[in-house]
């Protein structure tokens, strides 16, 4: 005899053998940024420049005895370390020499640019940049140029690129005037130029209607009174 | 054994026995009828009477003492269910439980409603060095008087309700009440219980409420021990704007929009402004109950859902071109991004096509999903779209905590300040993937009388156990 039980045993829950051959999910796929211009997650790129402006500075020797320069004003274990004020604090800039060097023009000013930098992007190499012209003179690359791509992640099948360069560049004749700019390269993750004009005002992210409000749905107005059963 | 108290002169005018012991005409009785209300007061539930009988048992023919008469008043009179026969006395008939299938209430007179009659007090004084003897016997009885209901089922049915409002405005509502039957003894020496008032859960107590609004986040039923009442309880509370996905008992979760890429467990700084397109993070979180019945891969569909409809909305969004006169970067100029992009199929009628549904089948719910996914339609402009998703992982409830998984993923959007909104899918879902008739259609069979499980109580477990009691008769 079953042993009798406080709560009817219910029966089993049918089987859910039907939902094996259901997959809802195979009719998903997510979107991602295949359009190229969005592809771009992070991308550093200047120009330094390097100016040596052809100056020799000449060294005439003593002509008498004169005390060593230091840059010290204070000994390091002296009593009144701490309360030394001007003109004793800060650094020691006066020089006991009585010389005069001679400073000459040795040759003309060089100017060097060193295109420098590095990207993120997903799904597609990066090109490395290059300069063209420094104002009105063509760039002309020199000494040796580093760059290079490589793959540093994989999101879900889409490859994450990163590369580097480094591309030293001269030109022939220094810039001058309006031209003497020093040139600025464009972040394409940013999506911005440096000539880019700046806005007046910042505009406010738009809003959409919610769900609920979607243009065609109706509108019916909430019920929530409860409905009880009539008496039987 | 005496079935009476005793020898009198003269014959009783009318009768006034029960379960087997007839009293002689040595007896005044008088009859205090109270009139019980129902706990809504506003009907009479039954009337309880109460019979008291003083009186004197005197000696059986052959008897030198009264104590064989006293041991069977004592046996017979302290019997709960027994019949109750007081008639002839201008009372009108009142015989309550007589012998007969107990449930033809109407046609063979009265039954009591509440396990009696029930004997009160035995009161007992001795004369005339027990030959004779005082009795006092009370016996509450309670029985419906109104003839038309005299074969209803229910003895009260009625309810009070508490409505709230939080501070948010969100409604609420618990609503209790009593249903309570009657129930007896078939005889005084009958241990069944008959019926049982759980019996009556599935008829009287499947209290529907409007789930495109609310949720019913409580139901109680309390049983009293004599198995006739049940206290019951349902509360609910106004669903938020979202609502809940179809086959979901419970959801909970949050998207967070950040600025910047998070890669490596590291956040790349971007400053925001209003005319360039950068990168955003957008993290999607949601834990998930799915009603028990079901399978719960459902989870993993909900938030498949979600995140599909999320992602698309990036071809709202905005990438300003790099140079204005470049023809290959005019992407997405819009200023008002168009609406209705994203569509999902149509569900079946009895789900989304009008108001709430019937009771589902078990596998029902899984092809409410499919048919979501069917026939979903992505923007047709594949090129516009501008989003990458960078994390997936989900933690799954172990054991006592299996009734809940958590989904989680992260994508970077690329779009404008001003876009943001849009190009993340705020404020918007898949439509039937959340709320209204799609989520009502798939809980209306476990949000009234019951849920999952039924937990039916038996009748069967049930049993009076009586002490030496309920003795027949003339035995």
């Amino acid at each position: 005899m079953a042993t009798p039980s406080l709560v009817k045993v219910e029966s089993a829950p049918p089987s859910h053998t039907a939902d094996v051959a259901i997959f809802p999910e195979a009719g998903i796929s997510l979107p991602w940024g295949v359009n190229p211009v969005a592809s771009w997650i992070d991308y550093r790129c200047w120009v330094e420049v390097n100016l040596d402006a052809g100056m020799a500075l000449h060294k005439p020797l003593p002509q008498a005895v004169q005390p060593v320069d230091t840059l010290a004003s204070v000994g390091i274990n002296d009593v009144n370390l701490d309360s030394v004020l001007k003109p004793l604090g800060g650094v020691n800039m006066v020089s006991g020499s009585r010389g005069v060097d001679v400073i000459q023009r040795m040759a003309t000013s060089t100017y060097r640019f060193i295109l420098r930098g590095w990207g993120v992007r997903a799904g597609y190499q990066i090109p490395i940049p290059g300069l063209v012209a420094i104002g009105n003179s063509p760039a002309t690359p020199e000494r040796v140029q580093h760059a290079y791509n490589m793959i540093v992640s994989n999101f879900a099948g889409i490859p994450i690129w990163f590369a580097q360069w480094e591309i030293h560049y001269i030109v022939g004749f220094p810039p001058q005037g309006s031209q003497a700019q020093a040139p600025i390269p464009a972040n394409v993750a940013q999506h911005i130029t440096p000539d880019a004009k700046l806005p007046a005002t910042v505009k406010l992210p738009w809003t959409q209607p919610d769900q609920r409000n979607q243009p065609g749905r109706p509108s019916a107005p909430p019920v929530g009174i409860p409905a009880l059963p009539r008496r039987q | 054994m005496s079935n009476t108290t005793g020898v009198a002169p003269l014959p009783d005018i009318g009768t006034l026995a029960y379960n087997g012991i007839t009293f002689s005409s040595l007896y005044h009785s008088e009859i205090h009828g109270q009139i019980i209300q129902d706990d809504a007061q506003r009907t009479t539930k039954y009337v309880e009477y109460t019979l008291n009988v003083e009186g004197q048992v005197t000696l059986e023919a052959g008897q030198a003492t009264t104590d064989a008469t006293w041991q069977a008043l004592r046996a017979q009179l302290s019997v709960h269910g027994g019949t109750l026969t007081y008639k002839g006395k201008g009372f009108g008939p009142f015989v309550v439980n007589a012998p007969g299938p107990r449930g033809d209430i109407a046609g063979s007179g009265l039954n009591d409603v509440a396990w009696g009659p029930v004997p009160k007090i035995i009161h007992f004084q001795p004369l005339g060095a027990s030959r004779s003897a005082n009795i006092t016997w009370q016996c509450v009885t309670r029985v419906p008087e109104v003839k038309q209901f005299l074969a209803t089922p229910v003895l009260q049915f009625n309810w009070g309700a508490t409505l709230t409002y939080d501070e948010d405005g969100y409604s609420g509502m618990v609503i209790a009440g009593t249903l309570e039957i009657p129930l007896t003894r078939t005889s005084a020496d009958s241990r069944k219980v008959q019926d049982i008032v759980d019996s009556y859960r599935q008829r009287w107590l499947n209290i529907r409420f409007d789930l495109t609004q609310y949720r019913v986040v409580r139901r109680s039923f309390n049983y009293s021990r004599d198995k006739r009442k049940c206290e019951w309880e349902f509360a609910i509370e106004q669903l938020p704007p979202m609502g809940l996905p179809p086959g979901a008992v419970n959801a909970h979760g949050t998207m967070s929009v950040r600025k910047g890429m998070v890669a490596g467990g590291k956040t790349i700084p971007i400053i925001p402004s209003g005319k360039t397109a950068f990168g955003w993070t957008i993290s999607l979180r949601a834990t998930y109950t799915v009603r028990s019945d079901e399978d719960q891969r459902l989870a993993a569909v909900m938030f498949y859902s979600l995140l599909w409809f999320r992602m698309w909305s990036s071809v709202r969004g905005n990438i300003p071109p790099l140079t204005p006169d470049n023809p290959k970067q005019q992407l997405d100029q819009r200023k008002q991004p168009a609406d209705g992009e994203l569509r999902a199929g149509v569900l079946p009628p009895e789900i989304g096509g009008g108001g709430v549904a019937a009771a589902l089948g078990k596998s029902k719910i899984t092809n409410v999903w499919d048919t979501i996914f069917r026939n979903a339609r992505a923007p047709a402009n594949q090129l516009a779209t501008s989003t990458l998703l960078t994390d997936f992982g989900f933690d799954e409830g172990l054991y006592l905590d299996s009734k809940t998984i958590s989904f989680h993923a992260s994508w970077y959007l690329v779009t404008s300040l001003s876009c943001i909104l849009q190009a993340s899918g705020v404020w918007r879902w898949l439509e039937n993937t959340a709320g209204g008739s799609a989520w009502a259609g798939t809980m209306f069979d476990i949000m009234g009388w019951r849920s999952v499980l039924v937990n039916e109580l038996d009748k069967n477990f049930d049993l009076i156990v009586d002490f030496g009691g309920g003795d027949t008769p003339n035995k």
